[in-house]
C-alpha cells in the first residue's frame, strides 16, 4: 500500500501544477497530463479498494475474533469506537469518489472538471487516515513492525484547497 | 410507493440539510411500483443553485448522509441545475413517472 501511495503523491504532484481543471482546460489537456490524472484514478482506487476490503477486516480480525463479512457500516462504526478512524462520513465520501470515476458525464466537462478537484483534495482523506491509523498501532502495539513509513504528504499544495 | 415514511423523511430531511429547503426531490424508477420488487432508491433533485463545484460537493455530503441513515442500499441520485448545459432525457422521464416526496 505504501507503494501505491508513493505513485499517489507522485501523479498528485504534477496534478498540483495544472489544478483546478476546469470545464475548458478538460478538453485542452495535454497527453501527460491526461497521464498523470489516469495514474491518480488507478493509485486512489487501488488504495481505496486496499483499505476497504483488506486493511479494516485486516485490523478488526486482528483485534477480535474473525467476522464473515460484516456490513461496512458496522465496520467502520467499531473502527471509530476503537479510535482508528475520527469519521465515518469521511471514508464513506471517499468510497463514493471512487465510485464515481467510472462514471464519465461525456456532454459534461464541467462536472467531470468538478468530480476531478474534488478527488484531488480528498486523496488528503485518505493520507490523514492512513496516518490515523499506523499512529493508533504505534501507540497501542509499539513493538508491531508496520513495515515502511508512509511517504510525506505535502499539505499545503494548492490542489488540496477545495 | 416503497419506501417506508421514515426512509421518505429521512431523505428529504437530507435534502433540506445539504441542498437547501427551496429543493424539490422525486423518487423514480422500481421504488415507486408496489407491484415491483427490490431496486435501487432512484432520486431525481431540483437545486437551484448554480455552481457545479458547490453541487458536487453537495451531492457527495447528501449521498454520505443517506447512506450513513439508510444503510447499504443502492442509491442513484440525479441532480438538476438552472445552468446545466445538457438535460438527458431521462430527467424529463423521471419527473414524469416519479413521486414528489
Amino acid at each position: 500500500m505504501k507503494g501505491t501511495f508513493y505513485h499517489l503523491i507522485h501523479a498528485l504532484s504534477a496534478i498540483n501544477r495544472f489544478s483546478p481543471l476546469t470545464g475548458e482546460s478538460m478538453d485542452l489537456l495535454t497527453d501527460e497530463q491526461v497521464q498523470d490524472i489516469d495514474q491518480f484514478i488507478l493509485r486512489y482506487t487501488k488504495l481505496q479498494d486496499t483499505m476497504g476490503s483488506r486493511l479494516f477486516n485486516s485490523i478488526l480480525n486482528y483485534l477480535y475474533e474473525p467476522v464473515e463479512n460484516p456490513p461496512m457500516l458496522d465496520v467502520l462504526h467499531r473502527l471509530k469506537k476503537l479510535g482508528l478512524m475520527v469519521s465515518a462520513e469521511k471514508w464513506l465520501e471517499v468510497r463514493l469518489v471512487r465510485n464515481r470515476f467510472a462514471h464519465d458525464y461525456a456532454n459534461d466537462p464541467e462536472k467531470n472538471a468538478a468530480q476531478l478537484n474534488i478527488a484531488f483534495a480528498s486523496a488528503l482523506d485518505l493520507y490523514n487516515m492512513l496516518i490515523s491509523i499506523r499512529t493508533w498501532f504505534r501507540n497501542a502495539y509499539p513493538k508491531l513492525d508496520l513495515g515502511k513509513e508512509l511517504p510525506e504528504m505535502p499539505g499545503n499544495w494548492s490542489v488540496f484547497e477545495s | 410507493m416503497r419506501l417506508t415514511q421514515e426512509q421518505v423523511n429521512i431523505i428529504k430531511r437530507a435534502v433540506i440539510d445539504t441542498f437547501g429547503d427551496t429543493t424539490s426531490v422525486w423518487l423514480f424508477g422500481s421504488r415507486v411500483d408496489d407491484c415491483k420488487r427490490g431496486g435501487d432508491i432512484d432520486l431525481l433533485i431540483e437545486t437551484e443553485e448554480t455552481d457545479v463545484m458547490k453541487i458536487v460537493k453537495t451531492e457527495l455530503t447528501f449521498m454520505v448522509k443517506l447512506q450513513m441513515q439508510l444503510g447499504e442500499q443502492k442509491i442513484d441520485v440525479l441532480v438538476d441545475y438552472p445552468t446545466r448545459k445538457v438535460t438527458p432525457p431521462i430527467f424529463e422521464v423521471a419527473k414524469q413517472t416519479g413521486i414528489l416526496l
